[in-house]
């Protein structure tokens, strides 16, 4: 896009800043609208509940569970919310992941979010009604909170613009909406056992992570146990009488800070360090082959001689698919492999590690699902042939998780998401490419495993009726009457049934001692299954495993706040400690039901229409020692799904009360992202002064108005297309009241964008980048202006270790043709040493190297009353090249220099530079040295 | 341009001024709603019967919103303590705003109203102490203030010769009427519950789940009784009964002599508001939204609803009506004999305030400080 004047540029951002979202100006990331949905609403007394079509069950359900949040809250919250509350729900995260209701890119991780600006809850269907019911709770807890808060601030006549910390909020939304669960219990066991714990006045250092939230939680059940739960409504009803929550929560609990972090710290001792007596750490119990990373399912493979174990991991920052190569003795990994890079192309967006899909069959074959583009895709990866021998995909399945081969690899069982949220089992057969579906309801049907001859399928389900309801208890399917049996019938979530080598034993994960461990399924001599015997007794959690022959097991095990791998030898472990759990299988009958709003009347379910609330609005007056009184507004509306969006934008420039109508700046764009292809439109009025600085140093007189056209197709997450059209009526003093050009400017381009870049914490460290545009612009009425543009810039980045990086930059913008605009160069962002903006011309080239590399990684300072520290500097060694010119290129200049760079607060980054300028058409150094402060991320 | 900017500092100044509180032609020994609850025991009961009919005389809006408390009345004046700190003066015939005395922090219970004195806690921003003023509205000055520990959330009660304070830190307090302390006992637990008297004692309730009975004339406990639960609820008391609700949502009756329970009856759900009687039955709701009729001598239900909304705040009695203020912005008038909603009345916001009964007239409140009043039919039985 040519942007041709100063006020086009306001324009121009106005009209990027919504229509890419996150991407981030000239290259970014795409969210890609795959499915448009038809969406309907589910009107309840308190809720308006937005869904689509195939999810409408699973709605009533969720509309259930929000009204017994509302019922719930409304009691612990001492408060009512008075409005409805707009519930949108996504039948997968893949469908959540598309939401327009935030701009940016939705991390896997995130389960849902609650926005402030509208009050809209947005809830992803994660394939457990238990999950679907903790997410809903949780997020209408932050409802619920913010609406109390807010009142709080307002009856006491307060500024309503602070919160309490995101530790309380985070923590809060927990211990109200679930009980103390086997995630939370693993975590604070780890923390405290390995002294990782943060205590209450140092959270600032843990900010924003998941243990914050887990140490949130804990600290405010310690407050229900010690101090009563009375005290965590107290805590935001007196909200308003202290700034530092510090004072806040000593008020509240009536003792000094520090003694009740130290009342905390202690009780978590007493709790936890008794465990060390029974259980053991994984690396005692097991011997640790892998230290960095995260690691996930852990799939063994003797492949001839070798002793392979595949997994899903994060090493890099991509997730990826691996190999390790162990020794004989399994004692040392003697290689690792990458055999497949996801989260660089369309086909593996992402390999899900929170839900990870792997196994390898005995003949040699890798099967993984990855997403791709709008559904997950299953994989078939031949390890002879080192690469993809299958790709497979289903109409009606969305989302898959956790799969296993038949002994003879012909097919394969898998747990997946269909279109209405239901989590059910299917078998593929590679042979006759066959899909079954197993179970069809809307129970959470997971871990699927053959038997030995793939007669039986077990699997984990939460259809468990009666005493344990919901708990997740082992099933067996059987393929012969197609019957379904409780395998287990335990007070315990299990999870991960795996048999040994030679398919004698069946062993489970269970949670039945607090966090998961390995437990072996044991049966009568009718082969009916009667107990449940424990295998390892780890402190945290065993993630996954698999066997290694019938007495060895890789284990994923989560210590130290890490997923790594341990080899357990079965002969070794000591079980006179662990304990056996009988159940009586003939308790086990039936299903629950889930309750449901359903609503009579179609009155209640209604479709979708776009009304349009405002998202934000700034104003502006200020009075100018030289130019006078100026004033302005931006406000921009959009639908609740935040699909559509209107923007608009009014200005004023007059510098004296005649130029007052004359001086009249209007702009308004539509932007619309409903569907893959967005698109965008708008017309525009500007007037006044304007200051350009690619052409002069002095100010001119511009008045154009004139329309622009946008659209924009996502290939993929990492590849799309642009295109806009703009038409101006241009009229512009290039001389004051002497010389006026007239033009009627018509601009077309056409532009190539990719971009796979992981960023660090100042700027991308692996991936590449590029944009490549072509434009035309045109006076079609005066023919004052003629030119066509073409712009390559493409940014490659070299990871030489997991924080370092080579970068490079080869970038050439070109503008030929009558009053061709001039491009603008020098200074932090490009050629560094140079006057910042200083060269200018109509075709310009650059290029940099740059090293890139941590240099400090935590500096702090402590006065006698508080402290500052920061994080996370980084260094830079930089070579710079490159010139602008019009018509005859002069000289090459350049720069080469070292920086370091601060990532302040996550939001800007400011960089200090020193080095010497390569002058006189690059064959002299200057003098002296430069040195240059500014702004703004690496390239 | 400095002409509009003149007028606009002008303004500024005219909307932040308001009149003090001072009303120099009052006279005294006029009749006055003094208490929340009028009286020590704490009294919602009207024995006469009313028509179902509100009808809207004035409404008047203060400075900010107002809690779960009650405005207190002196001749013609009405007092509306705001937790912003402010307490309002409104005409009460025609709710006209005749001032205000400001003050930075919070007021969360009802100004106690002595002949020619208002009695008030001023809770403080960035402190954790609250100040007690004894204010002389004839004169429009502070006769005395004194700094509380942790401050005062709790209704005051006043005595014949003084009130007695109970401190959110546990504190109970006796002060005359102006302002010096006759006696003081430390309970060390949270209370946050509103304490009531009777002739001789005052009872209070804590979050610890205690029930203390504290003599009025010498400050000494006479009883103290561990029910293993915490106390919001206020307390109000009849025949030597102590009536309460606790956080698990059981309301219980107590001798007051010895903290005894007579009977007690499981609502579920956390009390909050004071509950109110007659002379047969108690009526108490929870923060669930469900109100009770409960026979007031055998503690068994007799009707209950569900009204969707919330009730933390106490509401009137009268001989065939109940009229309920509802959290969920609804004043809820119940027939007593069968728990049927006679009439809904819908507000803008939030009904915070427990309504008072005053010389045939009715003043509710609402959130963000609006006071309505309205004139109530009697009913000859």
């Amino acid at each position: 896009m040519k942007i041709k004047k100063y006020s086009y540029i306001i324009l121009f951002l106005l009209f990027l800043s919504t229509n890419l979202y996150s991407q981030f100006y000239f290259f970014g990331r795409n969210k890609v609208q795959y499915d448009q949905f038809d969406w309907r609403i589910l009107k309840t007394e308190h809720f308006d509940i937005y869904y689509y079509s195939e999810f409408e069950e699973m709605a009533e359900i969720g509309a259930a569970y929000a009204e017994d949040a509302y019922e719930n809250l409304k009691v612990k919250f001492n408060n009512v919310v008075t409005r409805r509350i707009p519930l949108i729900f996504y039948n997968t995260h893949l469908h959540f992941q598309q939401t327009n209701i935030t701009p940016g890119m939705i991390p896997e991780g995130v389960g849902g979010f609650f926005e402030f600006l509208k009050g809209r809850v947005v809830i992803p269907y994660l394939g457990s009604l238990e999950q679907f019911r903790h997410v809903i709770w949780h997020e209408l807890v932050h409802v619920f909170m913010t609406n109390k808060i807010y009142n709080v601030l307002k009856d006491h006549r307060q500024p309503i613009d602070r919160l309490p910390p995101l530790w309380f909020i985070e923590g809060l939304a927990e211990v109200w909406s679930t009980e103390w669960d086997t995630q939370a219990e693993m975590v604070m066991r780890d923390v405290v056992i390995n002294d990782l714990f943060v205590g209450l006045r140092d959270f600032n250092r843990i900010y924003g992570t998941y243990l914050m939230y887990k140490e949130g939680q804990s600290f405010l059940e310690f407050v229900k146990k010690e101090y009563g739960e009375d005290k965590i409504l107290q805590i935001m009803e007196n909200f308003w009488r202290f700034i530092d929550f510090e004072d806040l929560l000593e008020f509240v609990l009536n003792e000094p800070i520090d003694k009740i972090d130290n009342k905390w710290s202690y009780s978590l001792k007493q709790k936890y360090f008794p465990l060390l007596e029974n259980k053991l750490p994984q690396h005692i119990q097991g011997h640790k082959i892998t230290d960095e990373g995260y690691n996930f399912v852990p799939r063994y493979y003797k492949n001839n001689e070798n002793n392979e174990i595949y997994f899903l991991g994060n090493r890099t920052g991509y997730s990826s698919l691996y190999k390790i190569i162990l020794d004989e003795d399994l004692e040392n990994v003697e290689s690792t492999v990458q055999l497949i890079e996801g989260e660089k192309e369309e086909v593996f967006e992402s390999l899900h590690l929170f839900k990870p899909t792997l196994d390898v069959s005995n003949n040699g074959k890798i099967l993984f699902a990855s997403k791709g583009g709008a559904r997950d895709v299953l994989h078939l990866y031949s390890i002879d042939k080192e690469e993809i021998i299958g790709s497979y995909e289903f109409d009606n399945i969305i989302s898959i998780e956790g799969a296993d081969f038949s002994e003879d690899g012909s097919k394969v069982v898998f747990s997946a998401i269909d279109k209405k949220g239901y989590t059910d089992i299917f078998v593929y057969d590679f042979t006759q490419n066959y899909l079954d579906r197993i179970t069809n309801d809307y129970y959470s049907d997971r871990d699927p495993v053959f038997n030995e001859n793939g007669s039986k399928i077990y699997f984990v389900s939460d259809r468990t009726e009666g005493k344990f309801k919901q708990r997740f208890n082992l099933f067996e399917y059987n393929d012969e009457d197609k019957k379904l049996n409780y395998a287990t019938y335990l007070d315990c979530n299990i999870s991960k049934p795996r048999f040994n080598d030679d398919y004698s034993e069946l062993y489970i994960n269970s949670d039945y001692d607090g966090t998961f461990n390995i437990w072996r399924l044991d049966r009568d001599k009718n082969h009916n299954p009667v107990s449940i015997t424990q295998i390892t007794n780890f402190i945290t959690s065993a993630m996954d495993y698999d066997f290694i022959g019938n007495d060895k097991l890789v284990v994923n095990g989560f210590e130290k706040f890490g997923f790594q791998f341990f080899i357990v030898d079965l002969t070794e472990i000591n079980n006179t400690k662990n304990q056996s759990i009988d159940f009586n299988i003939s308790e086990a009958y039936g299903k629950w039901n889930a309750k449901k709003i359903i609503l009579p009347s179609s009155k209640e379910k209604l479709e979708y229409e776009k009304e349009y609330t405002l998202d934000y609005a700034v104003s502006q007056v200020a009075a100018d020692p030289v130019y006078g009184a100026r004033g302005g507004a931006i406000f921009s509306l959009s639908d609740l799904l935040g699909d559509d969006k209107y923007l608009f934008m009014v200005y004023n420039t007059a510098e004296i009360r005649e130029d007052f109508l004359s001086n009249f700046n209007v702009a308004l764009t539509r932007v619309n992202s409903e569907a893959r292809t967005n698109y965008g439109y708008g017309v525009f009025h500007f007037s006044g002064r304007r200051y350009d600085i690619r052409e002069s140093d002095e100010y001119f007189y511009e008045r154009s108005y004139g329309g622009i056209f946008s659209l924009l197709y996502p290939f993929s997450k990492f590849q799309r297309l642009e295109t806009s059209v703009s038409v101006a009526n241009s009229d512009k003093e290039l001389v004051d009241g002497l010389l006026t050009r007239k033009s009627l400017l018509v601009t077309n381009t056409i532009s190539f964008v990719h971009d796979n870049s992981l960023w660090g914490p100042t700027g991308p460290l692996d991936g590449s980048r590029f944009r490549f545009l072509l434009g035309y612009t045109s006076d079609i009425k005066y023919s004052n202006v003629n030119y066509y543009s073409i712009i390559a810039d493409y940014r490659y980045y070299y990871r030489l270790a997991f924080r370092t990086s080579i970068a490079l930059r080869a970038s050439i913008f070109y503008n030929d043709g009558k009053e061709a605009r001039r491009y603008f160069a020098g200074g932090s962002w490009d050629l560094r040493g140079w006057n910042r903006f200083s060269i200018r011309g109509e075709k310009m080239w650059l290029s940099s190297l740059e090293l890139r590399y941590p240099l400090i990684d935590e500096f702090a300072i402590k006065f006698p009353f508080f402290g500052i520290g920061v994080t996370n500097i980084r260094g830079a060694i930089f070579f710079d090249a490159g010139n602008a010119w019009d018509t005859d290129y002069e000289e090459t200049l350049g720069s080469i220099g070292t920086g370091i760079r601060i990532n302040f607060l996550g939001f800007i980054t400011f960089r200090y530079d020193i080095g010497k300028k390569i002058e006189q058409n690059f064959t002299k150094l200057q003098p002296k040295l430069f040195y240059q402060f500014f702004f703004g991320w690496d390239f | 341009m400095k002409r509009l900017i003149s007028i606009f500092a002008l303004s500024l100044v005219i909307i932040s001024c308001s009149k003090n509180l001072i009303f120099k032609d009052t006279l005294i020994n006029q009749n006055e709603y003094d208490q929340f609850g009028n009286i020590p025991q704490r009294n919602f009961y009207y024995p006469i019967s009313i028509s179902d009919s509100l009808q809207e005389i004035w409404q008047s809006s203060g400075y900010g919103s107002n809690t779960n408390t009650s405005i207190t009345i002196y001749a013609d004046i009405l007092f509306s303590p705001e937790l912003a700190g402010n307490v309002v003066g409104f005409n009460l015939d025609n709710g006209k705003e005749l001032g205000a005395r400001k003050s930075s922090g919070q007021i969360s219970h009802s100004a106690v109203v002595d002949r020619m004195r208002i009695i008030y806690c001023v809770n403080q921003i960035k402190e954790n102490y609250g100040i007690l003023y004894f204010y002389d509205f004839i004169k429009g000055e502070i006769i005395n203030s004194i700094r509380i520990n942790g401050g005062i959330s709790n209704e005051l009660i006043k005595l014949k010769d003084g009130i007695i304070a109970v401190t959110d830190f546990g504190e109970v307090i006796k002060y005359n009427f102006l302002g010096s302390e006759l006696w003081n006992t430390k309970t060390k637990a949270i209370t946050l519950s509103d304490p009531a008297s009777d002739k001789n004692d005052t009872f209070i309730a804590n979050s610890n789940g205690e029930i203390i009975s504290i003599d009025n004339e010498t400050g000494k406990i006479n009883f103290r009784k561990d029910f293993n639960s915490v106390f919001e609820s206020g307390i109000i008391i009849k025949d030597k009964k102590l009536f309460l609700g606790n956080n698990e949502g059981i309301l219980f009756c107590l001798n007051s002599e010895n903290g005894d329970i007579i009977w007690s009856f499981d609502s579920n759900n956390k009390i909050v508001m004071t509950p109110i009687l007659d002379d047969r039955n108690i009526y108490f709701g929870n923060l669930n939204g469900d109100f009770y009729s409960i026979n007031y001598s055998s503690g068994k239900i007799n009707w209950q609803f569900n009204s969707g909304g919330l009730f933390n705040a106490s509401g009137l009695v009268f001989n065939n009506l109940i009229i309920q203020p509802d959290l969920n912005k609804k004043l809820l008038i119940i027939n007593k004999q069968d728990g049927k909603i006679i009439r809904s009345k819908n507000y803008n916001e939030k009904v915070k305030m427990s309504p008072v009964f005053y010389d045939n007239k009715i003043y509710v409140g609402v959130d963000r400080g609006e006071i309505v009043a309205y004139k109530l039919e009697i009913i000859n039985d």
